[in-house]
């Protein structure tokens, strides 16, 4: 199993030529091609503003401004997380027949979408940075923390890419439930909301959600004062860990009889 | 001795279709039920350098898993399996695994695909791009041109890759025109520099040429056979009619099957 990942890295080259073919594939068909990476989250993030900001005023009770700012240090790293929970479940269906004939690790194609939703987010941070200028917010010294996010979300993305990689083999529904599993993420992590709208006893509670911890850290860029005790990231951090090796022990564990399952 | 199989076999599951009685008459239906059954049972061969081992059989199903469990992609049920400590399984290159990359990056991605790592593919970009005879439009998209490149580009890769066993499968095919001429004396070149080659066809003459040893493959036992008993047997199983295996690629609609 370990010997299977250890294979990985040496392979880095090949995926990331896998994730460029993804790239160029995805967004070959449309005028904008590429643009609408950045665009949809961009576009989104007005219309959350303008409905928040003017129609629920809700953006007043998480007393981070802008708020458009907060939004769209949210919405980014969202749209890298939904798109692996929706994309991981067909995976091994999508990528089947390469699967079966080729000797890469079986994990190659669930990090493959994984990697895919990196390339679109680091291709969103001059949009990010944008953002915050012309909102009126600095950067301080919690950027950096900005890399460390990123890796915490890679290692979050990877395990969910694994478990639910490993578990459509078993359990085919997955696919039906990732899409009920993303809304549960949006309404549950704070991309709208802030800790802050909960009492403390419920606070460090809210961390079992292992996004929350990852997107604090990408807003401490910011607002460095969204950082909690340290007892509150190792909720979330104990969290990415254990949804890792479950993916881990669900792709590799099964060894080659997982091919002949696909 | 590179890899050998003892007394091995492998059962895999196919769908049936349910036989049901309708108003008193038995009816094939739409439903399926899933059904084990004995992919191969009983094969024992070994492969040793410098040899070509020609596998046969009347469903390409069952030679393509033994190669999957030679290249460690499948496990055995029973008997016992040596694999090749460098085997290299070669099959058709899809046209959506490389579709919008050069045909640099179309020779790191197969190769890679194949099993080779980053290290060693820098290696053989050039030697494949001659082999394959691409060197002047290494930076040209690979969709302009047919998929007859694509696969000019696979079996330059199997020539070049650093492994001691190569195995096609069925689905492999080597381009055409002057490139599918010269490849059978690759192929030669290949086995009589000590590589062990194995390879699936449905083509008498393939067997013939290349092989040193034949296996064919049934449900239920497996024998080892000269190669013209194998080319025989797929001279019978043509006229017969063979079954033709499932196609997922738009791109497999060509005759399949290494020829030269």
């Amino acid at each position: 199993m370990i010997s299977d990942l250890a294979r990985l890295p040496g392979r880095r080259r090949t995926i990331s030529l896998m994730v460029r073919q993804d790239l160029k594939q995805m967004y070959r068909r449309y005028r904008l091609g590429f643009v609408w990476t950045l665009g949809e989250p961009f576009l989104l993030a007005i219309l959350m503003w303008v409905v928040f900001t003017f129609i629920f005023a809700g953006g007043r009770g998480i007393g981070l401004e802008p708020f458009i700012v907060f939004l769209i240090t949210g919405l980014y790293p969202f749209q890298w997380f939904s798109q692996t929970i929706r994309k991981s479940p067909r995976s091994f269906r999508r990528f089947g027949d390469v699967l079966q004939s080729s000797p890469l690790p079986a994990s190659t194609w669930p990090l493959r979408i994984v990697f895919v939703g990196l390339a679109e987010f680091l291709l969103s941070i001059p949009i990010i940075l944008v953002f915050i200028f012309l909102g009126g917010a600095s950067l301080t010294w919690g950027t950096v923390l900005f890399p460390v996010a990123i890796v915490l979300q890679i290692l979050l993305c990877a395990g969910f890419a694994l478990v639910e990689a490993g578990l459509a083999l078993r359990w085919p529904d997955i696919e039906v439930f990732a899409s009920i599993l993303t809304r549960a993420f949006f309404w549950g992590s704070p991309i709208l909301w802030s800790q802050k709208n909960f009492p403390d006893w419920l606070q460090p509670y809210l961390y079992l959600n292992p996004f929350h911890g990852v997107l604090d850290f990408y807003r401490a860029s910011v607002w460095p004062e969204v950082l909690q005790p340290w007892t509150s990231y190792a909720i979330s951090f104990g969290v990415i860990l254990v949804i890792l090796v479950v993916g881990i022990w669900m792709v590799h564990g099964s060894g080659l009889t997982l091919r002949r399952k696909v | 001795m590179l890899a050998s199989f003892t007394d091995a076999g492998l059962e895999g599951f196919r769908l049936k279709k349910k036989q049901q009685i309708i108003k008193g008459v038995p009816r094939m239906t739409a439903t399926h039920e899933r059904e084990s059954y004995w992919v191969f049972r009983g094969l024992t061969t070994t492969l040793d350098a410098g040899e070509a081992l020609v596998l046969v059989s009347r469903d390409p199903a069952r030679t393509n898993a033994a190669l999957r469990v030679w290249a460690n992609l499948l496990p055995v049920d029973v008997g016992q399996v040596q694999r090749p400590q460098r085997g290299l399984l070669v099959s058709a290159p899809q046209s959506r695994w490389v579709r919008e990359l050069s045909v640099e990056q179309s020779i790191r991605m197969i190769a890679g695909i194949y099993g080779v790592p980053d290290n060693a593919i820098d290696a053989l970009v050039a030697p494949v791009a001659s082999t394959a005879d691409v060197e002047s439009v290494l930076h040209r998209p690979l969709e302009d041109f047919s998929k007859k490149l694509r696969y000019q580009i696979a079996f330059a890769v199997a020539i070049h890759a650093d492994s001691d066993v190569v195995m096609f499968d069925h689905t492999t095919v080597v381009g055409s025109g002057d490139f599918r001429k010269q490849c059978l004396d690759r192929a030669l070149a290949m086995r009589d520099g000590g590589k062990g080659l194995v390879v699936t066809t449905t083509k008498p003459q393939i067997a013939l040429h290349l092989g040193t040893k034949a296996v064919i493959l049934r449900g239920k036992r497996a024998d080892q056979v000269g190669v013209a008993e194998a080319a025989e047997f797929l001279i019978r199983d043509k006229v017969k009619g063979r079954k033709r295996s499932r196609r997922r690629d738009e791109d497999d609609d060509d005759d399949s099957g290494i020829g030269f």
